[in-house]
């Protein structure tokens, strides 16, 4: 908390190359797998937080303090990595697609993926949920998000999200150990 | 467990070595770099923005100076061409009327 305020206290004070270089020390690995789990490859994780940053110092001279910085950096970074993947045209792809061979395919290509350490029942878990449900699970057990944070970041309603989330978590249980 | 063994362990996800505080400087630096870019253009765009303002109301001044003297030159040859059909003793009063009175 003491971090969100001295961020704010730069932005206050317009000192925005310091407010980013705070938002870095706070939240860049937060972001970086935020994005990852979006866009799964390494390099184009790291492109979109690039891009991310960008959007951040510009924004930040207009910022309305409407949501905490937390939050707000999360919905730039959130909203990069789809544009990144719509983009590549990836997007539609990655909604149609419950493919375990292929979700792996396009890890596998990634030279920053470890196919050995993989968990591939948790994979193929992930894989059968809707991408909604897999976004919503992965920001809540992985970023340890809050549903009100979700919510803010995703634009979706704050109801949906939390049974999206107990489904998710139900689905993953019951096919973890399935398969284990 | 750090964030990075559990999207590691449970993922598959790896990265580069000493990744995160590599691109955070770079990154860091990236912005600044683009920030002082769009400075410089901003400056740059704004003098060729006066420039081209310049340059529309230079031809603005330069049309209508040119549609001035066209008209002069109309209004002329009309009257000469009108002057033909004055008889001789009423051209004095003629010429008062349309060439000094008239600028006046």
């Amino acid at each position: 908390m003491q971090d969100e305020k001295d961020i704010v206290q730069h932005i206050n004070s317009k000192a925005f190359d310091r407010a980013v270089t705070a938002i870095s020390n706070n939240y860049h690995e937060m972001l970086y797998w935020h994005i990852r789990k979006i866009v799964r490859r390494h390099q184009d994780a790291n492109d979109a937080l690039q891009n991310s940053y960008i959007r951040m110092f510009r924004g930040l001279k207009s910022f309305k303090f409407n949501s905490s910085v937390k939050t707000w950096c999360f919905r730039i970074a959130y909203n990069e990595a789809i544009r990144l993947l719509q983009k590549e045209q990836r997007l539609q792809h990655a909604e149609n697609k419950n493919d375990l061979s292929d979700h792996l395919n396009t890890l596998t290509a990634d030279p920053y993926f470890d196919l050995d350490s993989v968990s591939y029942a948790f994979h193929e878990s992930l894989v059968k949920l809707s991408t909604k449900q897999q976004r919503i699970f992965q920001m809540k057990y992985f970023d340890e998000l809050t549903f009100d944070e979700i919510a803010d970041i995703t634009e979706w309603n704050k109801n949906s999200i939390k049974t999206a989330f107990y489904a998710a978590k139900e689905k993953i249980i019951v096919h973890v150990k399935a398969t284990v | 467990m750090k964030k990075k063994d559990i999207h590691k362990e449970q993922l598959g996800y790896d990265l580069p070595e000493n990744y995160f505080n590599t691109s955070k400087h770079e990154m860091l630096r990236f912005v600044k770099e683009n920030n002082d870019k769009n400075a410089a253009t901003t400056g740059l765009k704004s003098i060729l923005f006066s420039g081209v303002i310049g340059i529309v109301a230079f031809t603005f001044f330069l049309v209508q100076k040119q549609q001035n003297i066209q008209y002069e030159k109309d209004t002329f040859e009309e009257l000469t061409i009108e002057s033909l059909e004055v008889t001789d003793d009423k051209f004095d009063e003629w010429f008062d009327a349309n060439f000094i009175l008239n600028e006046v």
